[in-house]
């Protein structure tokens, strides 16, 4: 659970920090429409559901876990953005969500199921992960803007670029690279959070 | 997973990156956008504060045009972001002008319309379709949000967003399930599910006709039958898939089924006045109609792709009666605004303020709700502060009981929706007027207690949808709406801008319609610098009406509260106004503050005037206290409070010097 922590440190030390500057953050997208972006940019099936990686679709689920990520009061008439906030429970349920998905995302290279084309014609080059020929600028752009799309200003992408293109990611296997450089980005304050 | 070191260090970077790249692009001006004469007319796109006439380009470098562009297609569709490199590319040939024109032309608009009306009427999605791009069933529950955005469209009459009296809107019948029990039915697909059930309908309906027939008038015999699981016609009718949106009352309406389930329910003899035969035969003639109507909207052969191809069904093509009231309040508003015995429609009456009129009487936790029946706390100060509108506008509901459902003026009696009966002549004196001979009841739209002048009286709902209808205050809270929708609830809104904005609305509307005028409303959103930054500062505006020098104003972040508490009495000064909170203006000694003058005309110095300002917004006094006879919120009364007591702290700080 150490990563965890740390992913928790990154994004609250991000809100925190701009609170000081001026106001909090807008509090996260929510469940529905991150969900729904990564259907739209990265799956092949509108079946699969960001909601089974916390247990959707079983018989013990309760879907007030996923009301716990942020969403809109979806019926009557009193609207009201619930769980915007990035705080420790919503932080671990997306925790979990993306650290599970990004394992499955890790495995593309072995097994195409889960992916739309486009996104797995993208990130084939990286299944040569770490031959040099794999560990270029040019993969890893194409990896990153096929998650993030231009939600992000060109500093995150770089920041994120440099540090897998690094030597910590030097000698990894193309699975552990595909689901570390994944979940960095999906577990991106830009990402996650409506700004 | 890599080693954690490396994660918390790569961390660490981009919470440092988030700090360095708040300050986005917005002290420079788009000279790649040419001024478009068509949707979005030149001269209504206000100037704001981030085009400067330094000439320099809008966006610095090409991934920040990316960035806003991927913001807008996504806002501007629906939710769905660009398609892939070729519509990025394409958009990318466009400057900023063209892509909001595109966008307010494409199909999928409509879904950011249909989003935002629902958001308007207080049901937010988040998406208003389904991942498989079905329509979400949750739409349907807002006709007048669906028949807007049609109208939006084909340029027609937006506003009809605020005619809560509306056709029905049908989505494409539900799933269903086969009946692990019947062998008729597993294995079938959804058509034949549903054809077997009808043929399942129709054997019982035929049995029970035939079986009445035989005996006429046995009640309970025919009780017995009809409330069976078994036997009960109905039961094969509710399962073909229609959604509960729009059953959810139908079969039990008096002229379909309920009669019949009336009359079985109780065993009263004024509830069996009637023919059996004559009920049940009128009950199979609705069912038939129901039957042929609603096979009609069958998928797949019924799917709409857009919004405009979702259906209107009339009601009474399913089965319901002509009084029938489902589409004026329907089911979510059934469930969520509900009245009881000591609520008195107030619930309903603070929907209508908020979401209406963005006006947020926050509900507090009453103390005492018992005397309600004897005292109208009305009167009371520190309750009339929100009573004396909020009880008013419940008056508009007084005729509408549990779910909605009209008073019984025959029988004199109304339902709650815990299950309380009055007497409905005695309820409907709460809202007797007894301070004026000018009306009978004390109902309406108040915006000065005790000024019936500023005031919209009425007596019903249909009051009510005019007043809306007509309400300035409406207006300009769709417009508020629409800035909250596409930037966050909590940024904040100049409030001239807003002021501005709500002026383009009007202004358009009314030369040609109020689709054109709420698209350009949109389209100045969007182009606008608060939706341009990466990271908005919340309680920063970006935006300005143009022309408007924002060194002439209040700050901003008060300007704001000003605006929305004490300027509708507080702008010019005049005989009997001497103090203008709008103006912000430099002082012989190089202070600056409001315009604001005694007796003989003589300005007050900036010290004589926020001690007035304190003492004003402090005063247990109802008669000196500000916002004269209104409510503020605590949370502005506290904000305005403290920023006054500061500017008198600089005062002396500067005096001391
Ligand atoms: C901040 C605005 C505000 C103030 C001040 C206020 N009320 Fe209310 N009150 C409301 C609103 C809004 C509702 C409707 C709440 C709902 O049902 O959603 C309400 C509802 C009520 C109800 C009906 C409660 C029920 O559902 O049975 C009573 C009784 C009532 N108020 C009494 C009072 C009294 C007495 C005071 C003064 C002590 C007071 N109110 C002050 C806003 C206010
Ligand atoms: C409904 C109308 C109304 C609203 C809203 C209103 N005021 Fe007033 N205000 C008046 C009237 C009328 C007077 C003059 C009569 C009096 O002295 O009460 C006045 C007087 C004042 C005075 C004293 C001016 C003088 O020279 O004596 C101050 C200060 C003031 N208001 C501040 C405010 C502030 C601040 C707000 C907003 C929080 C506000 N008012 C909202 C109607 C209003």
């Amino acid at each position: 659970m150490k990563p965890l922590k740390l992913m928790a440190l990154g994004l609250l030390v991000s809100s925190v920090a701009a609170a000081e500057v001026a106001a909090p953050m807008a509090g996260f997208r929510g469940f529905v429409e991150t969900d729904q972006t990564v259907n739209q940019r990265l799956l092949r099936s509108p079946k699969t559901s960001l909601g089974t990686y916390v247990g959707e679709g079983t018989k013990d689920f309760d879907t007030a876990l996923l009301e716990l990520m942020g969403v809109y009061k979806s019926t009557g008439l009193t609207t009201g953005y619930q769980n915007a906030q990035p705080n420790g429970v919503n932080l671990l349920l997306w925790y979990l969500v993306f650290s599970g998905f990004s394992e499955d995302f890790g495995k593309l290279c072995e097994d195409s199921s889960l992916l739309n084309d486009e996104t797995l014609t993208l990130a084939k080059p990286l299944c040569a992960w770490p031959a040099a020929s794999a560990r270029t600028e040019e993969n890893l752009e194409a990896l990153w803007l096929q998650v993030m799309r231009y939600d992000a200003p060109i500093e995150e992408y770089q920041a994120w670029r440099d540090f897998f293109l690094g030597p910590e990611f030097e000698k990894v296997s193309h699975q552990e690279l595909l689901q570390s450089a994944s979940f960095a980005i999906f577990m991106n304050p830009y990402f996650l959070l409506r700004k | 997973m890599k080693k954690p070191g490396g994660f918390s260090q790569y961390y660490s970077r981009i919470s440092l990156v988030a700090l360095t790249i708040v300050a986005a692009s917005c002290s420079t001006q788009f000279v790649d956008d040419l001024p478009n004469p068509d949707v979005v007319k030149a001269k209504y796109v206000p100037m704001n504060a981030c085009e400067s006439p330094e000439g320099k380009p809008f966006f610095p470098d090409d991934w920040q045009k990316k960035i806003w562009i991927e913001k807008t297609v996504k806002a501007m569709r629906g939710g769905q972001g660009v398609r892939g490199k070729a519509e990025l590319s394409e958009f990318m040939r466009l400057n900023r002008r063209q892509v909001v024109q595109k966008l307010l032309n494409d199909p999928f608009f409509a879904d950011t319309v249909l989003d935002f009306n629902m958001y308007f009427l207080g049901s937010k999605l988040g998406a208003v379709r389904n991942k498989d791009g079905s329509f979400s069933n949750e739409v349907i529950g807002f006709p007048s949000a669906v028949a807007s955005a049609q109208n939006t469209v084909k340029n027609g009459d937006y506003l009809q967003l605020l005619k809560l009296h509306q056709p029905s809107f049908i989505l494409p019948l539900g799933e269903v399930t086969a009946d692990k029990e019947d062998p008729n039915e597993v294995g079938k697909s959804q058509q034949e599910i549903r054809r077997v059930r009808i043929k399942e309908y129709r054997a019982r309906m035929q049995k029970l006709l035939d079986w009445v027939q035989a005996n006429p008038n046995d009640w309970d015999g025919f009780c017995k039958k009809f409330t069976d699981g078994k036997q009960d016609p109905n039961g094969p009718l509710q399962g073909l898939g229609l959604h509960f949106y729009l059953s959810f009352d139908l079969f039990f309406d008096p002229d379909f089924f309920g009669k019949l389930y009336n009359g079985c329910f109780d065993g009263k003899p004024e509830n069996r006045n009637f023919a059996i035969l004559d009920a049940l035969k009128a009950a199979q003639a609705k069912s038939e109609l129901h039957i042929k109507n609603i096979m009609e909207f069958e998928p797949p052969a019924y799917f709409p792709a857009t919004v405009d191809q979702i259906r209107k069904i009339d009601m009474k093509d399913l089965g319901a009666s002509s009084k029938y009231r489902q589409t004026m309040f329907t089911f979510p508003a059934k469930v969520t605004l509900t009245n009881s015995s000591t609520n008195y429609n107030r619930k309903r009456a603070s929907y209508i303020l908020k979401r209406f009129f963005c006006d947020d009487l926050t509900p507090i936790n009453v103390e005492s709700p018992g005397d309600h029946g004897q005292k109208k706390h009305g009167d009371d100060p520190s309750c009339f502060a929100c009573h004396y509108k909020l009880d008013p506008m419940a008056g508009f509901f007084k005729d509408q009981g549990s779910f909605f459902t009209p008073a019984d003026l025959e029988k004199d009696e109304l339902f709650f929706d815990d299950g309380a009966k009055v007497k409905y002549s005695n309820y409907e004196k709460e809202w007797l007027e007894t301070g004026s001979k000018d009306r009978k009841w004390r109902i309406g739209y108040i915006r000065a207690a005790g000024e019936s002048k500023h005031n919209e009286y009425g007596e019903n709902l249909d009051d009510l949808f005019r007043i809306i209808g007509e309400a300035p205050e409406v207006r300009q809270c769709l417009v508020r709406r629409v800035f909250q929708y596409f930037n966050t609830e909590d940024q904040i809104l100049d409030a001239g801008y807003l002021d501005y904005l709500t002026q383009q609305f009007n202004t358009i509307a009314k030369k040609k319609n109020s689709s054109v005028a709420f698209k350009s409303v949109v389209g100045s959103v969007v182009l606008g610098c608060t939706f341009a930054q990466t990271d908005p500062v919340a309680d920063r505006c970006y935006d300005s009406a143009p022309g408007v020098d924002s060194k002439g104003s209040p700050p901003c972040k008060v300007n704001f509260l000003l605006q929305k508490n004490c300027v509708t009495c507080h702008n010019v000064v005049s005989d009997e106004n001497p103090l203008d909170l709008t103006k912000w203006i430099s002082m012989p000694d190089g202070s600056s503050s409001f315009h604001h003058v005694d007796a003989t005309g003589k300005q007050y110095s900036r010290n004589q005037t926020f001690e007035m300002i304190s003492d004003r917004l402090s005063s247990p006094d109802p008669e000196l206290r500000m916002p004269k006879h209104r409510y503020m919120t605590p949370g502005d009364l506290n904000e305005l409070y403290t920023w006054s007591n500061s500017v008198l702290k600089q005062a002396a700080k500067e005096a001391r010097k």
